[in-house]
C-alpha cells in the first residue's frame, strides 16, 4: 500500500497532534516524538516532518582536522564556578538533523538525515556507519564506496546519499524502495474497520516508524 | 555547602552556518569586518543513554548556531529559546589571530552588565563570534565567547541539587511544562499556590513573589552543574535583589521539553547562596570557548571535501551514480575503478576527440588529456560539441585547450589538460630550421605516452597516426583508432608488439598497407576524407571506440585480450564467452551508415608493417629520434626498412589481395 502526498500530510499531522496533545500519556513512550511539520518556504504541498537529535559515535578516532593552536593574548581570571569536566572523548556528541519526506518515485515515507560535529563539518559515510543512532548490526560493513552502503543483496543501496527533496540540501536517506510491501504486511494484520481516514494513515506511519526503527534508534519519550 | 560549577556553553555549528557565511562575505559583507548581529538558540539540557554501556550521558550546555543566524528571521525548534549576539568576520587570518579579543570581549560585558543594572534580563545571554573564513581552501576559523560575570564569593549550594520532585507535585511540574512551552522563555519566575500554578517574568519579581520568593530557570546539563545562563541571572538577582539572595534562592533548572510520565521528571532544585554585598562595579567575566584541545584558542572548521569544487565529494558521486547503479542492477561484477582510473591521452580534439571525450566522462574517466595543434574555426561548433561560437573569434583559440576547459566547466572533478602540439608525420618533410622544434615535440609526446594508459588516435589524417602507432606498440600501450568516411567509419584496436604477443597477434591500423604512409593529398583514400562526413557519424564511432575501449578494460588478459572467433553470419557468437563482463571485444569494427550496419573483422598483424613490427619498433627504440626524422624526410625510408619495397616490386598483382576494404561479402575475417 502506497500513500498519497496528501495522505502523508494526514498522517505526519495526525501523529505529531498524538505527541503532542498528550491525550495518551504513553504514546510517546511508544512512538517517536520531537517532530514538527516543516513545508517549502515558497510552494506549498512539500511539507515534511523535522526533528534535532543528539547522539555520539562510536569511535575514539578524532577526525576533526582541527589543529588550531592556543591563543595567550587571551587571558581569563581564575574561576572555580565552572565546571571543568571534559566530556567523555569516548563518544563525541553528533548533531544529526532527522527528516521524514514523502518519496515521491515510491509513494511512501522515508528517513533522510544528515549528520556533523560541532563545528560543523559532515561526517563521512565511515563515520556515520559508527554512529550510536544506528542499532549495532544493521548498516553492513563499509565496502569502500563514499556514497552508499549497499546489503548483501546488491539490488539497491540500503544507504544513499542524495538531496533533500524539499530543502535540496545534502543528505543520507535509507532507501525506500520496499518500504510499502512491509508496512503493508503490518496492516494487513491490524483491523482497521474501526479507524477514520486520519487515524488509519497515523497507524500506518506508526508502522512505518516501527520498520524503520528496526535500523536507526529513535529515541522515545526524551530522556 | 557546595560551590555551584556551572557547565559553560559549547557551540554547535551547523554546516549551513558556513555556507551562509560564505555567502554574506561575498555578496554582503565582503571586505567589511564590522560587526552584525548573530542569533542562535539552546533548549533544556538533556542527557542521552549510551546503547552500549547503558552510561546516560549529559549532553553539555550547547548553543547551536543554524544556517540562518545570520539572518532576521531565525527558526528556532520547539522548546528552544533564542540568544542573541554579535558576529565579526576578520579578513585575513592575521586580522583574526591580532584582533584585540579582550577589548571586545570587555565591550560586550560592558553591555550585559550595563543592561543588568537598567533592570532588563534582556541581554543575560549576549555572545561573540569572530571568525576568518579562508574560501580559497574552506577553512573557518572561529572563536565563540560567552561572557559570565564571575561572583566573589562563589555561589554555593544547599545540599547539593535535588530532583524536581522533591520541592514540586507532579501537578505542579505537569503545569510548568505546559505554560513554559506556551511562551518559551529562557528564564521565567513560578509560583504555585494550591492547586494554582503562575510563570513570570524575572523583572516581575518584585510584585510576583509577595509571599513566595521562588526563581527558576531554563536551560542546563548534567545533575550537579547548572547550565551557563544561570550564572548571570544570578548576577542579576543579586545585583536587584541583595537581602533575598542572602537568604538562599530557590532554582529550578528545567530541563523537561516533554511532559514526564512515571514521575521521571528530570529538572532539578536547589537553593542557591551568597554571602557578602555584591559590588556595584562590574565584575570580572569570563567565557572564551575552549578549543579541541582544551586550551583557549580559536576552533577550526574543514570543509574542503564537502565545497571545493574541484574535489567536490558530491559532484563526484553524483557522477558516479549511474554508473553505479548499472552495476548493482545489471553487471555486479562490472570493474569500474578499472575504468575511471584509465589516463586516456586523446590526440586529435575535433569531432572525434570531443565526443570520445564525453563518452569517457560518462564512464567516470578522471585523466583525460587533448593533443592538438589546431585552433577552433568557424566550422567547428556546431559539430564538435565542446566549441562554442565565441571560441572562433579573433583566430580561433587553442583547440586541445579549449577542449579541456570545457570538460571542466562540465565536470570540475575532471583532471584534463590540453597540449598544442603538432604531430610529425612521414611523408612531410621537416625543414632543418625546425628540426630542433620537432624533437622537442616528440619528446613531449613520448612524455605524454609514458603518463597515459591508453592512446586515442583521433587525427584528421592517415600518416598523422604513423608515430603514434610507433609509439604506442613500443611502449606497450592500449591504443584505439578512429576513423571517418563519409558514411562509413573504423574503429579499431592496436594488438601488441611481437616481442609481447601472446597467441595471435592482431595487427595495427598500418598492417594491411603495402605502401608506407605518405603524404596523402595525392594518396587519398575514404577514411582521410573526414571532414566530409555524414555529421551523426562521427558520434557513432567515437562511442564505438570508447564502448570498446570498456569493454578491453573488463577482459582480465586487456591489451591481450583475443579477437572473437570467427562465425559465419547466421551463428550468433556467445557474447557471454568472450571474457569480458561487457561482452565481445571485436579487433576491428567496419560501419556502415548507408546500411547502418557494423561489422567486426580480425586483422591479423603483419611482420613487415611499417607500423608495428619488430623491425620499426627496434629501429625507433635503437635510434630514437634520428630513426624518425628519416621516416619523415626519406621518401621510401620505412619501405626500404620492412623490405616492403621488395614484396612491392616481387608483384604488383599482391596488391589487389591484401585490399582489406571489402566490401558486401559476409567474411568476418580476412
Amino acid at each position: 500500500m502506497a500513500l498519497s502526498r496528501k495522505q502523508f500530510e494526514i498522517a505526519c499531522k495526525t501523529f505529531i497532534h498524538k505527541c503532542d496533545s498528550g491525550d495518551d500519556p504513553l504514546y510517546t513512550q511508544k512512538h517517536p516524538a520531537g517532530w514538527t511539520w516543516k513545508e517549502h518556504p515558497t510552494y506549498p504541498g512539500l511539507g515534511y516532518m523535522a526533528r534535532q537529535i543528539t547522539t555520539t559515535l562510536r569511535s575514539q578516532e578524532d577526525n576533526t582536522r582541527d589543529t588550531t593552536e592556543s591563543d595567550d593574548s587571551v587571558q581569563e581570571v581564575e574561576d572555580v564556578a565552572v565546571d571543568a569536566s571534559r566530556p567523555s572523548p569516548l563518544s563525541e556528541l553528533i548533531n544529526a538533523q532527522l527528516w521524514v519526506v514523502y518519496a515521491v518515485t515510491f509513494q511512501v515515507p522515508a528517513f533522510y538525515f544528515s549528520a556533523h560535529r560541532s563545528n560543523g563539518v559532515p561526517l563521512t559515510l565511515t563515520e556515520i556507519t559508527k554512529l550510536s543512532m544506528f542499532r549495532q548490526g544493521t548498516l553492513p560493513a563499509h565496502t569502500g564506496s563514499t556514497f552508499a552502503l549497499s546489503t548483501p543483496d546488491p539490488a539497491f543501496a540500503l544507504l544513499s546519499q542524495g538531496d533533500h527533496p524539499t530543502l535540496g540540501t545534502p543528505c543520507w536517506y535509507l532507501h525506500p524502495c520496499n518500504t510499502a510491501e512491509v508496512v503493508g504486511e503490518i496492516m494487513d494484520a491490524v483491523d482497521c474497520r474501526e479507524w477514520g481516514e486520519a487515524e488509519r494513515l497515523s497507524r500506518w506511519l506508526e508502522a512505518w516508524f516501527s520498520v524503520v526503527g528496526n535500523i536507526v534508534d529513535l529515541p522515545r519519550g526524551e530522556r | 555547602m557546595t560551590i555551584i560549577q556551572f557547565t559553560p556553553f559549547s557551540s554547535l555549528v551547523e554546516p549551513n552556518f558556513w555556507h551562509a557565511l560564505t555567502n554574506l562575505k561575498i555578496d554582503v559583507l565582503r571586505l567589511s569586518d564590522e560587526s552584525v548581529p548573530i542569533t542562535g538558540y539552546y533548549s533544556p539540557g538533556r542527557s542521552i543513554v549510551d546503547r552500549e554501556t547503558g552510561n546516560e550521558i549529559p549532553l553539555g550546555c550547547n548553543i547551536n548556531i543554524p544556517g540562518d543566524a545570520l539572518t532576521n528571521d531565525i527558526q528556532v525548534p520547539a522548546h528552544s529559546v533564542p540568544a542573541s549576539g554579535l558576529f565579526k568576520n576578520y579578513n585575513t587570518i592575521e586580522e583574526f589571530k591580532e584582533a584585540d579579543k579582550t577589548a571586545l570581549f570587555n565591550g560586550l560585558s560592558q553591555e550585559i552588565w550595563d543592561s543588568i543594572a537598567k533592570g532588563s534580563t534582556a541581554s543575560l545571554n549576549r555572545f561573540l563570534l569572530i571568525t576568518f573564513a579562508d574560501l580559497k581552501k574552506y577553512k573557518y576559523f572561529y572563536w565563540f565567547s560567552f561572557p559570565a560575570f564571575v561572583s566573589k564569593p562563589a555561589w554555593e549550594v544547599e545540599d547539593d541539587w535535588k530532583p524536581a520532585r522533591t520541592e514540586f507535585s507532579d501537578e505542579t511540574l505537569t503545569e510548568i511544562h505546559k505554560l513554559s512551552s506556551s511562551r518559551p522563555s529562557p528564564f521565567f519566575l513560578v509560583r504555585a499556590i494550591g492547586e494554582k500554578t503562575e510563570i513570570a517574568s524575572v523583572e516581575e519579581y518584585g510584585s510576583f513573589f509577595k509571599d513566595v520568593p521562588l526563581s527558576s530557570v531554563h536551560p542546563s546539563a548534567t545533575p550537579s552543574n547548572p547550565g551557563w545562563p544561570l550564572r548571570n541571572l544570578l548576577t542579576y538577582l543579586r545585583h536587584h535583589h541583595p537581602s533575598d539572595v542572602s537568604q538562599g534562592l530557590r532554582i529550578l533548572c528545567w530541563r523537561d521539553s516533554e511532559p514526564s510520565h512515571n514521575d521521571q521528571w528530570k529538572s532539578r532544585f536547589g537553593i542557591a547562596k551568597v554571602n557578602g554585598d555584591a559590588t556595584k562595579e562590574k565584575p570580572a567575566a569570563v567565557g572564551w570557548e575552549k578549543n579541541v584541545q582544551g586550551k583557549l584558542g580559536p576552533r577550526m572548521a574543514d570543509l574542503a571535501p564537502m565545497m571545493d569544487p574541484t574535489r567536490h565529494v558530491l559532484a563526484d558521486q553524483a557522477v558516479d551514480l549511474n554508473l553505479k547503479l548499472m552495476r548493482w542492477r545489471i553487471l555486479p561484477s562490472l570493474d569500474l575503478d578499472k575504468i575511471a582510473s584509465t589516463k586516456c591521452l586523446l590526440l586529435g580534439a575535433g569531432t572525434l576527440g570531443c565526443y570520445v571525450s564525453r563518452t569517457l566522462m560518462g564512464w567516470g574517466v578522471r585523466k583525460i588529456t587533448f593533443v592538438d595543434s589546431a585552433r577552433v574555426s568557424f566550422s567547428n561548433p556546431v559539430r564538435q560539441p565542446l566549441f562554442e561560437f565565441e571560441d572562433c573569434l579573433n583566430g580561433g583559440k587553442p583547440k586541445a585547450a579549449c577542449a579541456a576547459e570545457r570538460l571542466k566547466k562540465i565536470f570540475p572533478g575532471v583532471d584534463s589538460a590540453g597540449y598544442n602540439l603538432s604531430i610529425p608525420m612521414p611523408g612531410h618533410p621537416i625543414p632543418p630550421q625546425s628540426v630542433e622544434q620537432v624533437k622537442k615535440d616528440v619528446a613531449h609526446l613520448e612524455k605524454l605516452f609514458d603518463e597515459h594508459d591508453v592512446i586515442f588516435l583521433l587525427m584528421d589524417s592517415r600518416e598523422s597516426r604513423w608515430l603514434p602507432t610507433v609509439l604506442g606498440a613500443a611502449k606497450g600501450k592500449i591504443v584505439l583508432n578512429a576513423a571517418l568516411g563519409f558514411d562509413t567509419f573504423l574503429v579499431m584496436r592496436h594488438g601488441v608488439r611481437a616481442s609481447l604477443s601472446k597467441g595471435t597477434r592482431l595487427g595495427c591500423y598500418y598492417c594491411n598497407d603495402i605502401v608506407a604512409p605518405a603524404d596523402s593529398l595525392t594518396d587519398r583514400t575514404l577514411d582521410q576524407m573526414c571532414t566530409v562526413t555524414r555529421p551523426g557519424l562521427a558520434s557513432i564511432a567515437s562511442s564505438t571506440a570508447v564502448e570498446l575501449l570498456a569493454s578491453l578494460l573488463q577482459h582480465p588478459d586487456g591489451v591481450h585480450a583475443p579477437a572473437p572467433k570467427a562465425t559465419s553470419s547466421k551463428d550468433q557468437t556467445d557474447s557471454q564467452d568472450s571474457g569480458s563482463v561487457l561482452g565481445l571485444i571485436p579487433h576491428q569494427l567496419r560501419g556502415f551508415l548507408a546500411e547502418f550496419r557494423n561489422m567486426p573483422i580480425t586483422g591479423a598483424a603483419y611482420d613487415r608493417c611499417t607500423g608495428c613490427s619488430e623491425t620499426v619498433i627496434t629501429a625507433y627504440e635503437t635510434q630514437g629520434f634520428d630513426m624518425l626524422l628519416k621516416a619523415f624526410n626519406e621518401t621510401g625510408y620505412l619501405e626500404a626498412l620492412t623490405g616492403l619495397d621488395k614484396l612491392y616490386s616481387e608483384g604488383e598483382a599482391a596488391l589487389e589481395n591484401v585490399d582489406w576494404e571489402i566490401d558486401d561479402d559476409e567474411e568476418g575475417e580476412l
